[in-house]
């Protein structure tokens, strides 16, 4: 049996023409990427070694009953590790934000109060990083950023709830946040010009999406326990959701009872970065 | 650069125990192919630059995860790919239709241009853009790719019996739109997973 024939080989003589012409790379877009992508790969090796070292010190030191003495060093030591030659990659869509959010969420405060001033200002952070990539077009970078504004956003929530003063505080954030997300999302309109704008666009409504659906929830909160100033110490405090569990697992439906381990977060969350590979 | 199987499962064992230079030899044998891959199915070369950019990167992240079990390491990297091309059709809605790919086409004329014929090279892209979307991929992930038929098949997620069959109609389409000799087509017809060239590399 005849393999081709000289038809399917004057055909592969074609396409083979058409991808040397049309397909083929640039050597210079080539060194280019290489080198990015070599950088992304030292780096993110560099930041698996540092986290490989620093994870069982943490792990360790909540065991201790001094983990405020140990953070500052754990800090310190990451941070340092991170920041030689390694500041873009840590920034928004690069390959160490993931574990810039991890390091960042490990080292929050306790109290429900300094937690909560911690968690406003790492979401006001997010979203300038969010403002400053759509500024750039970089829709990875507003994508990431959202992202953990989210995570945060979410956090934040379980973290207040039950306490109306820091409620009204992170409903007060969210809304000044919707405002400064509807200007950029106006601005990208006007613009106009790009998918990547498009992209970005659709991101920052989702956004404030989030926050409407999130500011309401709180708002029905707060109604629904009446004004009693609740301090979520009743057994029968908060209501509705914690009967639903499809309330229950939506995190604009929270509720005191709703509220996480923290001391469950032992490794980077990444679940928007995995690839659907097929070990997926 | 030719590496075998076996020395590329021992680069991803390298890359994924923290030896960036490995990780710069898994991108020195598939970076073209990926790149071929991705601009064959994206309009324009700077998309393509940073997607091929952006699959390297994911597949660093997503190294720690991926298991052999018999797949080959080029099908997983060529699935990310795909994945990859599906996400930026999908958000940017594009679709390379014929007259895009001709604006391309004549957009930026290569050397290489100069010595063969550009309409040539224009029926050809006229032609991929006759066939449909899976036909399209299984000539780009096979022909400019490379791929064997079990790479392809692994990368497209599909049988590869399939992938054989989604080429073979892919040619015979080509084929008559090229007005390519297809007297021979049942000769064509008894070995479907045949392609001439660099598409002929299955076990």
């Amino acid at each position: 049996m005849q393999a081709t024939d000289a038809g399917t080989i004057e055909l592969g003589r074609r396409l083979d023409a058409y991808a040397r012409a049309r397909l083929s790379p640039d050597p210079q877009a080539t060194a280019r990427t290489r080198a990015r992508v070599l950088r992304e790969a030292r780096l993110s090796f560099e930041a698996a070694r540092i986290a490989v070292h620093v994870a069982p010190a943490i792990a360790a030191s909540s065991r201790t009953m001094r983990p405020r003495l140990v953070m500052p060093f754990l800090a310190a030591a990451v941070w340092l590790g991170i920041a030689v030659g390694s500041i873009s990659a840590a920034q928004a869509g690069g390959p160490l934000y993931p574990t810039r959010m991890w390091v960042e969420t490990a080292f929050l405060p306790s109290d429900p109060v300094g937690r909560t001033d911690a968690e406003l200002d790492r979401m006001d952070a997010r979203l300038a990083e969010a403002v400053s990539g759509a500024a750039r077009d970089d829709r990875m970078a507003v994508s990431a950023a959202l992202d953990a504004y989210f995570q945060i956003a979410d956090d934040a929530i379980l973290g207040s709830s039950g306490d109306p003063d820091l409620e009204a505080r992170v409903a007060k954030a969210l809304n000044q946040h919707q405002d400064v997300l509807a200007l950029v999302a106006a601005r990208l309109a006007d613009k106009n010009n790009s998918t990547a704008s498009d992209a970005i666009e659709r991101n920052i409504e989702r956004a404030i999406e989030h926050n409407a659906a999130v500011i309401l929830n709180i708002g029905n909160h707060e109604d629904s326990s009446g004004g009693a100033g609740s301090t979520g110490g009743g057994s029968g405090g908060g209501g509705g959701a914690a009967d639903n569990p499809a309330a229950s697992a939506d995190p604009t439906h929270s509720t005191p009872t709703d509220k996480p381990d923290k001391s469950q977060k032992p490794a980077p969350s990444q679940p928007d970065r995995s690839p659907r590979g097929p070990s997926d | 650069m030719t590496i075998d199987d076996a020395a590329i499962e021992r680069l991803v064992t390298e890359a994924r125990d923290g030896d960036s230079w490995a990780f710069g030899m898994i991108f020195d044998h598939y970076h073209d192919s990926i790149y071929r891959f991705i601009a064959s199915r994206v309009q324009r070369p700077s998309d393509a630059e940073d997607l091929t950019q952006h699959v390297f990167v994911k597949a660093l992240e997503a190294l720690p995860r991926y298991e052999s079990r018999g797949v080959p390491f080029g099908g997983w990297l060529f699935r990310l790919a795909r994945n990859a091309v599906i996400d930026h059709v999908r958000t940017r809605h594009e679709h390379a239709e014929l007259d895009s790919l001709l604006e391309a086409a004549h957009g930026d004329a290569g050397p290489d241009e100069i010595a063969v014929v550009r309409q040539e090279l224009d029926a050809v892209g006229a032609a991929l853009a006759g066939l449909t979307d899976e036909q399209k991929e299984a000539i780009s992930l096979r022909f400019f790719a490379g791929l064997s038929a079990r790479e392809a098949a692994e990368a497209m997620g599909k049988q590869e019996g399939t992938v054989r069959g989604l080429q073979f109609r892919a040619i015979a389409s080509m084929r008559r739109q090229l007005g390519i000799d297809v007297t021979t087509s049942d000769q064509v017809a008894e070995a479907p997973g045949s392609l001439p060239a660099s598409a002929t590399q299955d076990g």
